[in-house]
C-alpha cells in the first residue's frame, strides 16, 4: 500500500515536471514571457494531475465490491456490545 | 531528482522493508530504519552539491522504507479491525497532517532565518529521542518459523526499472520523446520491471507477493493510493513552484498558504473515519478523490497575477478536505489488506 503511494509521488512529480516544463519550453519558444510560460505549463500540468485523480474512481467502484470492505467496519460495529454480555454466559 | 531521489528510494524499498519488519522483528527493524534516516538527515543538512544532496535524501528515503512498515505493523497488532482500528487511524492521518502543518510553518521559518539545512538538521535530535524511546515502548516480535530469506534480486531489480522509469519520465523534455536516451531508458526500465514480475512470480519468499493482487479489494485500494499520492503530492509539487517562481512567495509565505489544507484535512480527519465506520471506504474513498480532482481542476484558472483569497484559498480548501476523506479510508483498506497477507503469510510458514 505505502508502496504504491511513494511510487505514486514519485511518478506523480516527474510525470507534473515534465508535462510543465515541455508546455513552457514550448510557450517560450512562441513568444511568451517566461511568467506566462511557467504559468502555462503549471496550468497544463495541474489539468493533467486532475484526470489522474479522477481515473481512481472507475477503479474503486470497479475493484472495490460493495460488500467487500465496508463489512469489517460495520461487522465490528454489531459486535462491540458482546464483551459485557461475555461474563454472564 | 532532488524531488523524486526520496520517494524513489522509499517506494522502492518499501515492500524489502516490510519483509525485514516481518522477518527480523518489527522493534529492531524500527530502530535499523530510525537510525539510518536520523543519519541520513544530518547528510542531507552537511551536503555542499547536489549530487551529495541527492545520494543523502536516497538513503533517508531507504531509512524511513525500514521505519514505516514497521510502524505501521506495531498500530496494527495493538487495534484490532474495525471501529478502533479505524479511530487509531483517523488519529494517525490527523498527526500526519498536524506533523505537516507544524513542518510547513517551521521549514518556512528556519530556511528564513537559519537555512534550508536546519530542515534537516532538525530530524536529528528527534531521531535521538525516538531511537531512545522505542526499546522502552514498543515490545520485540520475532516470528522464527520463518525461514529469513531476503529477495534481493527481487529488491534489485523492482527499485532499479523504477528508478529508470521516473528518470526517463522526468527527463524526456530535455532529451525528447523520440531520443535514442529517452527510448534507451525507457528500454531498460521495462525489461527490469519484467524481470522484477518474473523473478516475484518463482522465488519462495517475495518481497511483493503476487497473489495481493488477486484480492479485489486490495487491489482496488493500492491503485486508488498510487493515483491519491500521484495527483495530490505533484499537486503540492506544481503548487509551491507556482507560488515561489510566477508569484515571487518567500518558503514562509508557501508554508502558510498551504496551511489552508493541512488545516483543512486535520478538521476533517475526526468526520473521515467516523463516515468510514458508518457508510466504508468505498463512498468515503470516492468522494476524496473527486474533492482532490476538483480541487486540482479549480487551480488551473489561477493566473499569472495570482492572489492568494482569490485564485489559491478555494482550490486548496477543497483538496485539502479531499486528502481527509481519501488518505483515511485507503490506509484503512490496506490494513485490512496487509492483516490478510500476513496470515497468508503464517499459514504457508506451518
Amino acid at each position: 500500500m505505502n508502496t504504491s503511494q511513494q511510487l505514486g509521488g514519485a511518478i506523480g512529480i516527474a510525470i507534473a515536471s515534465s508535462v510543465a516544463a515541455g508546455h513552457t519550453n514550448a510557450l517560450l519558444h512562441t513568444g511568451s514571457s517566461m511568467p506566462a510560460a511557467l504559468t502555462g505549463g503549471f496550468q497544463r500540468a495541474l489539468w493533467v494531475l486532475g484526470a489522474i485523480a479522477l481515473i481512481a474512481l472507475p477503479a474503486i467502484f470497479a475493484f472495490i465490491r460493495r460488500d467487500a470492505l465496508p463489512d469489517t467496519a460495520t461487522k465490528t460495529a454489531i459486535h462491540e456490545p458482546q464483551p459485557a454480555l461475555a461474563p454472564a454466559s | 531528482m532532488i524531488a523524486t531521489a526520496y520517494g524513489l528510494a522509499f517506494g522502492g524499498l518499501l515492500l524489502f522493508g516490510g519483509r525485514a519488519a516481518d522477518l527480523l522483528g518489527r522493534r529492531r527493524t524500527l530502530m535499523a530504519g530510525l537510525a539510518i534516516f536520523t543519519a541520513a538527515s544530518l547528510a542531507c543538512g552537511l551536503a555542499t552539491s547536489d549530487p551529495f544532496l541527492i545520494a543523502a535524501r536516497a538513503l533517508q528515503g531507504i531509512g524511513a522504507a525500514f521505519m514505516l512498515p514497521a510502524a505501521l505493523s506495531v498500530v496494527m497488532n495493538m487495534f484490532g479491525e474495525g471501529a478502533e482500528r479505524n479511530k487509531a487511524l483517523g488519529i494517525w492521518g490527523g498527526l500526519g497532517a498536524g506533523g505537516a502543518t507544524v513542518g510547513l510553518i517551521a521549514g518556512g521559518l528556519l530556511t528564513r532565518y537559519a537555512g534550508w539545512q536546519y530542515i534537516f538538521y532538525l530530524n536529528v535530535p528527534i531521531g535521538a529521542v525516538a531511537l531512545a524511546l522505542v526499546p522502552r515502548v514498543v515490545p520485540e516480535s520475532r516470528r522464527a518459523s520463518v525461514r529469513r530469506r531476503f529477495d534481493l534480486a527481487g529488491a534489485v531489480t523492482g527499485t532499479g526499472g523504477l528508478v529508470l522509469l521516473v528518470d526517463a519520465i522526468s527527463q524526456a523534455p530535455q532529451y525528447g520523446w523520440g531520443a535514442t536516451r529517452t527510448i534507451t531508458i525507457v528500454a531498460t526500465a521495462v525489461a527490469l520491471l519484467a524481470t522484477f514480475l518474473a523473478i516475484e512470480s518463482r522465488v519462495e519468499e517475495p518481497i511483493l507477493p503476487l497473489s495481493i493482487f488477486r484480492a479485489r479489494a486490495l487491489a482496488g485500494a493500492n491503485l486508488a493510493g498510487l493515483l491519491l499520492v500521484g495527483s495530490f503530492y505533484a499537486f503540492l509539487f506544481v503548487g509551491t513552484l507556482y507560488m515561489q517562481e510566477v508569484l515571487h512567495y518567500s518558503a514562509l509565505q508557501t508554508g502558510l498558504a498551504w496551511l489552508v489544507a493541512s488545516l483543512t484535512s486535520i478538521a476533517l480527519a475526526g468526520p473521515s473515519q467516523l463516515l468510514v465506520t458508518r457508510v466504508g471506504p468505498k463512498i468515503v474513498m470516492a468522494t476524496g478523490l473527486s474533492l482532490i480532482s476538483a480541487g486540482i481542476i479549480w487551480a488551473t484558472q489561477a493566473p499569472v497575477q495570482g492572489h492568494f483569497l482569490a485564485d489559491l484559498a478555494g482550490p486548496m480548501t477543497v483538496a485539502g478536505a479531499g486528502t481527509a476523506f481519501s488518505f483515511i479510508p485507503i490506509s484503512i483498506a490496506a490494513l485490512a489488506g496487509i492483516k490478510e497477507r500476513q496470515a497468508g503469510l503464517a499459514s504457508r510458514a506451518c
